[in-house]
């Protein structure tokens, strides 16, 4: 465990002093939180002149039971944050989806996996230690634009509409389960295509694969006025569950020192 | 310190290293040449207990490759063809790193020794993507010994490097043969097997041949003669010829204004030459000196993997 952690620390060195990445990871995080923010702010004081139609919720949007009754600006900022839930479930892909394909593909590209498996390491706290050090900034990075917009949700709307947003069953279940189940499922599959890619590029590219089903259910949110319930999220938990069950073995059978030095495409042919 | 018995590793169809049999004792500075593609680092992965033997055995300071990987990875340092360095850290970071992995008690000062041992205490806190290849180069030499291994397995250690930076790494492996460390040098550089290996072994796939780099160019050539005289007379060479220890002589190529030189192949120069001189005196030779010319390791090298083909 102890080699776990120096890997983990050696990672995370090495990743605040890769700018280039830092500026990939950290953007966005500040970005989607700020503009829902804003979308909340806009929401519960509308700039004088705008239609009042314009921030009526969708009709196709089903509203939960606890907003019956509530006036327009609160059901305009509950519609308003609705699509961020499931935007905000694609921190734990994309950003795992890039430290990963770094520290695996990276290493595999720098030509420095060879001397790390030379030493006395075991391939279990070698793929630990790359895990948690994907999964670890990709939680930090999904939990704290979560808390700040519970905080700001707190101050600029109703508490129903907080109890019905941030604060509901399916978007904590989302973000404290759901989202380290997809963190992880990112890592597995950079680590499985690993063994056939030599470029980060290409790792980065394949990983972004994963966000395809996230961004479709965004759209069919917005334009068909699909509710997340308990239900959805327990379903896309239990396909999460599933694709785990299949990639961890895969992942952890690849990821053997005989396998990486001999089978995996090594860089440069 | 390693020992194998009828190692072989096979890949699908393809057998890169075939039943090799292999002793190397402790404090030995070991050469294993061959050219690329030979499987010099397959054995050389195989002793580091980094992929598995598909046949036969080998134990590497007293443990079994096969079922004690853990330990022998703990005990052997080993330099890899490319130096795989973590390029955005330091030089100190990248020791410490694996001083820590290593179990290295007081790993930062481990660090710190290193450097100071290798004059690069100046570049410590500077990334390793900034250096040159020489440079790169002993640090990775470095970490390979951040745990002062007893065995050191060193995989082309001068590729790619400029002749100062070359002389500077062959030093150092001079210096880890003067502490006494086991020292399995993979490389296809004959002058640093010539000047560091106390034994060389020639091998594609299987040994071809193992002795020290003196022994193998005298025994794969021989030696020769040379006789420089005042005055070229192709007689001469009928009269040496009829010498039964004479295996064969001729004329040294050289340039027109060039003395004339005897090339003569016998079976002990020691014991041979007098008569030899007696038979050149006797036909009316005036001879200027007499030299010995050893094969080069080079020579020997080419004849054995088949690029140089003998007459």
């Amino acid at each position: 465990m102890t080699r776990t952690l120096v890997i983990l620390t050696k990672e995370l060195q090495d990743l605040l002093r890769n700018w280039g990445i830092l500026i990939a990871l950290l953007v966005p995080a500040a970005l989607i939180p700020t503009l829902a923010i804003l979308a909340l702010y806009v929401a519960g004081n509308p700039p004088p002149g705008l239609s009042p139609e314009a921030l009526t919720p969708p009709p196709n949007l089903a509203l939960p039971s606890e907003l019956e009754g509530a006036g327009p600006t609160a059901l305009a900022q509950y519609a308003a944050l609705v699509p961020f839930f499931m935007i905000g479930l694609i921190f734990p892909v994309t950003i795992p989806s890039i430290l990963a394909a770094s520290s695996i593909v990276g290493e595999k590209e720098a030509g420095t996996l060879e001397p790390l498996l030379a030493t006395p390491i075991r391939t279990w706290e070698l793929l630990l230690g790359k895990a948690l050090a994907s999964v670890i900034p990709a939680l930090v990075l999904t939990w704290l634009p979560f808390v700040t917009l519970l905080a700001a949700a707190q101050r600029l709307a109703p508490p129903e509409v907080v109890k019905t947003t941030v604060l509901s069953a399916p978007w904590l279940f989302g973000i404290l389960v759901l989202a380290p189940s997809l963190t992880l499922l990112t890592v597995m599959f950079l680590v499985i295509v690993s063994a056939w890619v030599t470029e980060v590029r290409t790792a980065n590219q394949l990983g972004a694969v994963l966000i395809a089903p996230l961004v479709a259910m965004i759209v069919i949110q917005v334009t068909r006025g699909l509710t997340v319930t308990m239900g959805t999220v327990l379903g896309i938990w239990a396909v999460v569950l599933a694709l785990l069950a299949l990639t961890i073995p895969v992942a952890v059978r690849l990821f053997q020192r005989e396998t990486i030095l001999v089978r995996w495409k090594q860089s440069g042919g | 310190m390693i020992a194998t018995q009828r190692l072989t590793r096979r890949f699908g169809p393809f057998t890169a290293v075939d039943s090799l049999t292999l002793t190397v004792p402790a404090g030995e500075v070991f050469g294993f040449l061959g050219p690329n593609g030979a499987g010099k680092t397959t054995v050389m992965r195989m002793l580091a207990a980094l992929i598995a033997p598909t046949e036969g055995d080998a134990k590497v300071a007293g443990l079994d490759v096969r079922t004690q990987g853990h330990l022998i990875r703990q005990r052997v340092g080993i330099l890899t063809e490319s130096p795989g360095l973590y390029r955005k850290l330091s030089a100190r970071e990248n020791l410490r790193f694996y001083a820590k992995l290593y179990g290295v008690a007081h790993p930062d000062d481990r660090a710190r020794a290193m450097l100071r041992m290798l004059q690069m205490e100046a570049f410590e806190d500077k990334p390793v993507g900034r250096f040159s290849k020489g440079m790169a180069q002993k640090i990775a030499i470095a970490r390979a010994l951040i745990h002062d291994p007893q065995l050191v397995f060193l995989d082309e250690p001068t590729s790619g490097l400029d002749p100062e930076a070359s002389y500077l790494v062959r030093d150092f492996i001079g210096g880890l043969k003067a502490q006494g460390k086991t020292v399995f040098l993979c490389t296809h550089r004959l002058e640093e097997a010539e000047r560091l290996c106390d034994r060389v072994a020639v091998f594609r796939r299987k040994i071809l041949a193992i002795d020290t780099p003196q022994g193998l160019r005298k025994g794969r050539f021989g030696s020769r003669t040379l006789i420089e005289l005042t005055h070229r007379d192709d007689s001469l060479l009928t009269a040496i010829r009829s010498l039964p220890f004479v295996s064969s002589a001729l004329w040294q190529a050289g340039a027109p204004n060039d003395p004339p030189v005897l090339s003569v192949a016998l079976g002990d120069p020691r014991v041979h030459n007098p008569a030899l001189i007696r038979k050149l005196v006797e036909h009316g030779a005036e001879i200027r000196f007499v030299r010995e010319e050893q094969a080069s390791l080079e020579q020997a090298y080419l004849s054995l993997t088949g690029s140089l083909k003998l007459d």
